[in-house]
């Protein structure tokens, strides 16, 4: 059987992803624990994103705010913005934008570092030194980013929120108190829970293809630049993908 | 290691940071589904909860009070809602309270309502079932709309149909198109006038013979004293007698023809359905006629009574002593 | 000499190695004995660097055995590769310094887990030490990309010492650097070799170093070991494959 170029290759590279991922399946949970470098690689992962998460959470709560505002106006439902805004950010916006601004960071950095550790052969060196570089390169960032997404998406909700607020606040007039009074009026257990695991998944799914396109990046300067914009673009789209299936999920177990 | 334990100081406060909001935002989410703060429950029974889910939020006298825990098909015409409702709420929740279901705004969420029963009630028990009403259903609501609204359609249906007759019927615009018909009227007008002045002048005179003859005196009273005369007389009366009657009779009938001839006049601006009927013009015309040809008998009467010559006679004396009465003084 | 067993410290028989379709090392065969320095010559894309990552485990060979300091590495599993590893050094081309850690970091790496019970002074120690002998102590708190391409081969060499392996393995060390820094290098090359008594299998094609360093010279031509000799004697030879090296 003969399978057209591009179909056994992207066949390939999935298999080759789902491989790497049992493989770190297999790793996390054996001894020894790299935990210095998993703290190390949290705060470069989770601390050092903050700042662009936050900047870019504002805006769009801000501007989703905005934008919204007109049609609330026209069908004369502006006082349940609140309630429109925060739905939309917590089931939706928050979550995958941050994934995908955190994708565009996390997952590109990650390629390129592992890419240029690995074309630089530190990856061999970290194996003749002893250290197993999976444990200690692959396995600390993908739970980085697996547990600093949440976090972070949570945060970023937070201040989205506020920026929201700020935001209905530049034509219209709702107190601080009030607004997240009607915004916790309207979420439930199943708008949170749901979108905060899904995050979990998406953290999981960016450190796994940085990591991988990183550690089996091709040889040279070109290959490190390849491995760093596939990871983003493979990421970005897994977000989708798993955000298509967490919804199917949700909708099944009738959290929805 | 300074470095290492900066890191790990700005890390933990990152993740606790995220940690508290997500637990603050789970508390308050909680505390909003009852999860966590006391609360019982109550039961009430519906034919039909209109789209009521487990979570919507239970009103007690316009205050959120709980939410709904569970919807459940009990049999073919009752839905069970169990209600969560705030411990809070206990004292002041009646077991006779009636439970409705309503909704939030006219396209909310669906609402359950706990309207207060009045003081003398219990205050509800655990799991109590407490009575249903049907609230203000917004789908009756419509449904009642929709049912004026055919009404009106209805009406404004018929309201056409009637202009198209009056516009098309024919007798109407050529009763009020009859150029002839108010001079006829007025014509018949001035007849009953005249008749009602012969009529006054009449009995007037009546009356002063009548008066000679109460006492005796004038010709009448000569003729009273001559029988035969007296008789002639009497059947005279009372023809006369019979002619004024005829004439109060003749002047309401002229009278009711007048009115229905102004409201005929008046019609031509505005619409009077009766006016459709084209008999109606008819028997106006014939009224009409009856009248004129009534007060043209009564002249014919009249006028033979002045030729009668002792009637004659006994008018020109009176109108003798009325020219004298006019030029000494009054008598009376 | 007294027995040759004990006397090898890599004995390479019959390792054949192929990627795909390119059979790179063909039934290679190497003793290499204690104490000296082996330089495995050859041209570029001949599979020199190939035969040493085969020597320290990071590519298997199809067939063939591989034993290190007399321990057959075909049959050990992980922690057994890695406590051989701690005993064998490896200078990577590129150096293969992480980047993202100092200079200092980069000492201790191979310390962390290779050496047990290790005060934090006396790793501290070790380290300065190391840096010292390669004469560059004052940049232990720099970071690798601070630092010249000389200096960078020196903490690399360094990064190898600390755990003062009985085996050392030379991927290309002078390749890159200029004349004087590449004659700096061997020089360092043949002292640390006195200093630690290491046996060492260099890679190279710079025929200065080679001539510097080498006690013998194995020649690698298609995939096998085509002659052993000494510098002298392959220099003399008639053969046109081993003056080819030569020009």
């Amino acid at each position: 059987m003969r399978l057209p170029g591009q179909l056994s290759q992207f066949l390939s590279e999935s298999g080759a992803i789902f491989r790497f991922a049992l493989r770190y399946a297999g790793e996390v949970f054996r001894a020894p624990w790299e935990f210095r470098e998993f703290l190390h690689q949290c705060y470069e992962i989770g601390f050092r994103s903050l700042g662009l998460i936050a900047v870019t959470g504002f805006i769009m709560g801000l501007v989703l705010t905005m934008q919204l505002r007109p049609s609330m106006v026209s069908y004369g439902v502006e006082s349940q913005m609140p309630v429109m805004v925060s739905l939309a950010l917590v089931r939706e916006i928050g979550p995958v934008i941050t994934a995908l601004i955190f994708a565009g960071k996390i997952s590109s950095g990650i390629g390129a570092e592992l890419g240029s550790m690995k074309v630089t052969e530190q990856i061999d060196a970290m194996e003749v030194s002893g250290t197993n570089p999976f444990k200690y390169l692959v396995v600390t960032r993908i739970l980085a980013c697996t547990l600093m997404l949440p976090i972070l998406t949570v945060l970023s909700d937070a201040i989205s929120l506020y920026g929201s607020w700020i935001g209905v606040n530049i034509k219209g007039h709702t107190s601080l108190k009030l607004y997240f009074f009607q915004v916790f009026q309207t979420l439930r257990f199943g708008d949170v829970l749901p979108a905060t695991v899904k995050t979990v998944f998406f953290g999981f799914a960016i450190g796994l293809v940085g990591s991988y396109k990183g550690y089996h990046s091709m040889r040279g300067t070109e290959g490190v630049g390849r491995a760093a914009n596939a990871a983003v673009v493979i990421a970005s789209l897994l977000i989708f993908i798993i955000d298509l299936l967490t919804v199917q999920i949700t909708d099944l177990l009738g959290l929805n | 290691m300074n470095k290492k334990a900066n890191e790990n100081l700005k890390l933990g406060v990152l993740v606790l940071a995220g940690l508290l909001v997500l637990v603050v935002s789970l508390y308050l989410i909680g505390r909003n589904q009852n999860l966590f703060g006391s609360a019982f429950t109550l039961r009430a029974r519906f034919r039909n909860v209109n789209g009521l889910m487990a979570g919507n939020n239970i009103r007690f006298a316009g205050i959120q009070a709980g939410t709904v825990s569970k919807v459940q098909v009990i049999n073919d015409t009752t839905v069970e809602v169990t209600l969560l409702i705030d411990d809070n709420m206990r004292p002041f929740i009646r077991h006779n309270s009636v439970v409705t279901v309503g909704s939030e705004g006219l396209m909310g969420n669906r609402v359950v309502n706990i309207n207060a029963g009045s003081t003398a009630g219990q205050p509800v028990t655990e799991n109590e079932l407490l009575p249903s009403g049907s609230g203000p259903d917004t789908d009756e609501m419509l449904s009642v709309l929709s049912g004026t609204g055919d009404n009106l359609q209805t009406l404004s249906a018929g309201l056409v149909i009637t202009i198209n007759r009056l516009n098309n019927s024919r007798a109407l615009w050529d009763l009020l198109d009859d150029a002839a018909l108010p001079l006829t009227l007025k014509e018949s007008m001035l007849h009953v006038r005249n008749a009602s002045v012969h009529l006054e002048k009449l009995s007037a005179d009546l009356e002063v013979i009548t008066g000679q003859v109460r006492k005796g005196e004038g010709v009448a009273g000569v003729l009273i004293n001559d029988t035969a005369m007296a008789a002639q007389l009497k059947e005279t009366i009372a023809r006369i007698n019979t002619a004024s009657a005829q004439t109060v009779k003749l002047l309401a009938h002229a009278d009711s023809v007048a009115v229905a001839a102004q409201k005929a006049a008046s019609a031509q601006g505005g619409v009077v359905q009766s006016l459709a009927d084209p008999s109606l013009a008819k028997d106006l015309r014939h009224s009409l006629q009856n009248v004129e040809e009534g007060t043209a008998g009564f002249k014919k009467i009249m006028d033979a009574l002045q030729h009668n010559a002792i009637i004659r006679n006994a008018i020109k004396r009176q109108d003798k002593r009325n020219a004298r009465s006019k030029t000494t003084a009054p008598a009376k | 000499m007294s027995s040759p067993e004990k006397n090898i410290a890599i004995a390479i028989n019959k390792v054949t190695k192929s990627f795909g379709d390119r059979t790179v090392l063909n039934e290679f065969t190497l003793n290499v004995v204690k104490g000296e320095n082996v330089v495995v010559l050859g041209r570029s894309g001949s599979g020199k660097s190939v035969l040493i990552k085969c020597i320290i485990g990071l590519h298997q060979p199809d067939s063939g055995h591989i034993s290190v300091l007399g321990i057959d590495i075909g049959t050990l599993d992980h922690p057994g590769m890695d406590k051989l590893r701690a005993r064998v050094g490896f200078l990577f081309q590129s150096n293969a310094l992480y980047d993202s850690m100092t200079v200092r970091e980069n000492l201790f790496f191979p310390m962390r887990r290779h050496v047990k019970d290790i005060t934090a002074t006396q790793a501290e120690q070790k380290i300065m030490e190391t840096l010292e002998h390669v004469g560059l102590a004052h940049t232990a708190s720099m970071m690798p990309s601070e630092l010249s391409g000389g200096m960078q081969k020196r903490i690399a060499l360094a990064r190898t010492l600390v755990l003062n392996p009985e085996v050392i393995l030379y991927d290309e060390p002078t390749t890159g650097l200029d004349p004087i820094t590449a004659r700096e290098i061997s020089t360092l090359i043949n002292d640390t070799q006195k200093r630690y008594n290491t046996t060492s299998v260099i890679i190279s094609h710079d025929m200065k170093c080679v001539e510097h360093t080498a006690d013998r010279i194995a020649v690698l031509l298609n995939g096998q070991c085509y002659k052993i000799d000494t510098y002298e004697s392959l220099r003399n030879s008639n053969d046109a494959e081993i003056t080819r090296f030569f020009e």
